[in-house]
């Protein structure tokens, strides 16, 4: 189609034309995703409003926090009494593997990307996007910056809706220990996507193993070291171009 | 306030690790023997979460927790989405619990 109406309209339009679908492609694989941790967010609206946070600056910082499993950390050490220390302690504990992430997807965020997307691209690193930057490759910078954009924007406006609407529905929410499994479960889905390569599945299958044992250490420590395991036990991957 | 101020200073930390190798360090500086590892980190991560949320309930939950875990692998894998597993595990969950 691009092809067809260039002649016609001069090169902008082939671009415009590719831009658009990229913004598709984003919106249609993070729809779904975003919708499957809406329950989460749910139930995290709900947590925030038994800890009495404010309403408008609590969804303030659920969309620059970005990240569900570190936020209820930190809200539940608070709820059961810990000191504010330890509640941030934890929650940044919780968040270390963000480092990773970073380092694994540093690239894309720095090769042929303008200067500010190095500072506020990373902002939505997450367990999610960072399958979805996986499943990005052979799009170039501008196309990369535009799915992730797009996708950390769909995200994020599903997420704080849905924890504005767990802190609105408290009183009425049903079963709302049954919404702690929709993150996990989400967690699921992303593993039985990722083990198509026999290294992956070695990584999962020793993190998962590893967690068994060391997970009761405190403050998250126990799945970093977990995660460390495994990404240790998968070994070096194939050579660029092998 | 003190929830707030909490909040805000775990995702000023989380951000401080988030552009960590795309604002201050290039990836290209990480030893090889890292680098080299790091298209596993996902997978090794999303496990480690999981059985780490199994571990971590409360041991009245924990059967109902891997059986609804284990539904949302099934569906996941006839599917390949990801909404149909999630409403699999809260059904499941429900389902295991009103059955109790």
């Amino acid at each position: 189609v691009a092809t067809t109406h260039a002649p016609h309209t001069g090169a902008a339009e082939p671009q415009d034309d590719a831009a658009h679908r990229v913004t598709q492609q984003a919106i249609r694989t993070t729809l779904p995703l975003a919708l499957s941790v809406a329950p989460f967010g749910a139930a995290l609206g709900v947590t925030m409003a038994e800890a009495q946070v404010p309403a408008v600056p609590g969804l303030s910082v659920t969309a620059v926090l970005y990240a569900g499993s570190a936020q209820l950390a930190t809200l539940a050490a608070l709820l059961g009494g810990g000191s504010v220390l330890g509640a941030v302690v934890l929650g940044v504990v919780v968040n270390a593997r963000l480092l990773l992430y970073s380092a694994a997807l540093g690239d894309r965020f720095r090769r042929g990307q303008p200067r500010w997307f190095r500072w506020v691209g990373p902002t939505t690193i997450i367990d999610q996007t960072v399958l979805l930057a996986r499943g990005a490759t052979g799009l170039g910078p501008a196309a990369f910056r535009r799915l992730w954009l797009v996708s950390g924007a769909v995200l994020g406006a599903v997420w704080v809706a849905a924890v504005a609407l767990g802190a609105r529905l408290i009183a009425v929410l049903p079963a709302t220990e049954a919404f702690r499994v929709a993150a996990p479960a989400v967690l699921v889905a992303l593993v039985m996507g990722s083990l198509a390569d026999r290294r992956h599945r070695r990584a999962a299958l020793v993190a998962s193993a590893v967690c068994l044992i060391v997970a009761p250490l405190p403050g998250g420590l126990g799945t970093l070291l977990a995660i460390g395991a495994g990404v240790w036990s998968a070994g070096p991957g194939p050579e660029v171009g092998s | 306030v003190t929830p707030l101020f909490a909040l805000g200073a775990v995702a000023a930390m989380s951000w401080l690790f988030r552009v960590t190798f795309s604002g201050f360090v290039s990836p290209e500086h990480l030893p090889s023997a890292i680098s080299d590892r790091l298209d596993a980190l996902a997978p090794a991560a999303f496990a480690a979460l999981v059985t780490a949320h199994v571990v971590g309930t409360p041991s009245h939950a924990r059967v109902t927790t891997v059986v609804a875990m284990a539904a949302a692998a099934v569906v996941a894998r006839l599917t390949g989405g990801y909404a149909l597993p999630v409403l699999a595990a809260i059904a499941t969950f429900v389902g295991l619990g009103a059955l109790r």
